[in-house]
């Protein structure tokens, strides 16, 4: 079973209506970016109702430089990491967005070099 | 009449001149009486189609090779999947593949946060043909809402029958309710997820 991984994550997707927006960083940058766990909608700040960005050519390239925001070293973001971004902090204590802990869909993609099976049992 | 399984050489040849004169007389019956009868080529498919129906439901002419679909699943292949009614599977997603990441939603992850839709099947040819059948119902209108959001199309496909229930942390804390309907996300061809939901 493959690791699970903390995720903090902002409200559901209006795209899929499903997807809780996780909050990704950058590998390469560090920029943060609202992700949806289940479709890849990505938007780049907390206007939600902005035009989201999608995958081109199956990868996910950060708005800010471009590098994968699926594979490593991006990763979800860590407390510290998301309160040294200042619009999201502003959008948190305005209300506007709210923060809360939950678990990933997906493992880190680079990290399944073991074929993925279904969970047996239990 | 049939001895050992073998018609007599009698009974052939009648039959193929009653075949014959069938054949001579079926344009002419149509024209005078009005009638419809069916000719040479609907008579073939009858017995082509009646052939065929001992297969499961989704086990159709078009059903997804298994072969190609576990090579997918069970390797790191990046190779693009389409299906039958013509969805294409390409890499990308979390999980590497969105082949992988549509098999995900066959188990439920019961601390995901909000609902995580999970179908009854755990078998990925079942999965595949169910967003196919869900696919083609949505191209042809039939009980389907759709919005659009820039390139995406996003189905909401009702089944009319059981296809799944609801997982995650919401569905859980709800003893699982079932879904009888997917929701079906796309751009153009390219399939991005599915999974049941319960609007
Ligand atoms: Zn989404
Ligand atoms: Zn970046």
């Amino acid at each position: 079973m493959p690791t699970k991984q903390t995720m903090y994550y902002v409200g559901f997707c209006r795209v899929c209506k499903t997807g809780p927006l996780g909050l990704r960083c950058c590998g390469q940058c560090g920029n943060i970016v609202l992700l949806c766990d289940e479709c890849d909608a990505v938007w780049s700040d907390a206007d939600l109702a902005a035009p989201p960005q999608y995958a081109q050519g199956g990868d996910l390239p950060c708005p800010a430089c471009e590098a994968s925001l699926i594979e490593r070293p991006s990763h979800w973001a860590t407390e510290e990491q998301i309160q040294n971004v200042d619009w999201l902090q502003e959008a948190i204590h305005t209300g506007a967005l709210e923060l809360k802990q939950g678990t990933a869909f997906a493992p880190d993609a680079e990290d399944d070099e073991s074929p993925e099976r279904p969970a047996s049992g239990g | 009449m049939v001895r050992s399984g073998r018609l007599s050489v009698r009974w052939l040849v009648g039959l193929v001149v009653l075949a014959a004169v069938y054949l001579l007389l079926q344009p002419v019956l149509v024209r005078s009486l009005g009638i419809d009868l069916p000719g040479l080529r609907d008579l073939t498919s009858l017995v082509t189609e009646s052939s065929t129906t001992k297969r499961p439901a989704w086990q159709k002419a078009d059903a997804p090779a298994t072969g190609e679909l576990d090579q997918i699943l069970h390797s790191n292949s990046r190779q693009t999947y389409e299906s039958p009614a013509g969805l294409r599977y390409t890499r990308g997603s979390q999980h590497g593949h969105r082949l992988k990441h549509l098999l995900a939603h066959a188990a439920d992850q019961a601390d995901r946060p909000g609902q995580h839709g999970v179908f009854d099947s755990a078998k990925p040819e079942e999965i595949v043909a169910l967003v196919d059948e869900a696919y083609r119902q949505a191209q042809a209108g039939r009980d389907v809402r759709e919005e659009r959001e820039g390139e995406r199309t996003i189905y909401a496909v009702d089944f009319g029958r059981r296809i799944g229930y609801i997982g995650g942390e919401s569905g859980n804390r709800r003893n699982r309710p079932a879904a009888r309907h997917l929701r079906l996300v796309i751009e153009g061809h390219n399939f991005v997820t599915a999974f049941p939901y319960r609007p």
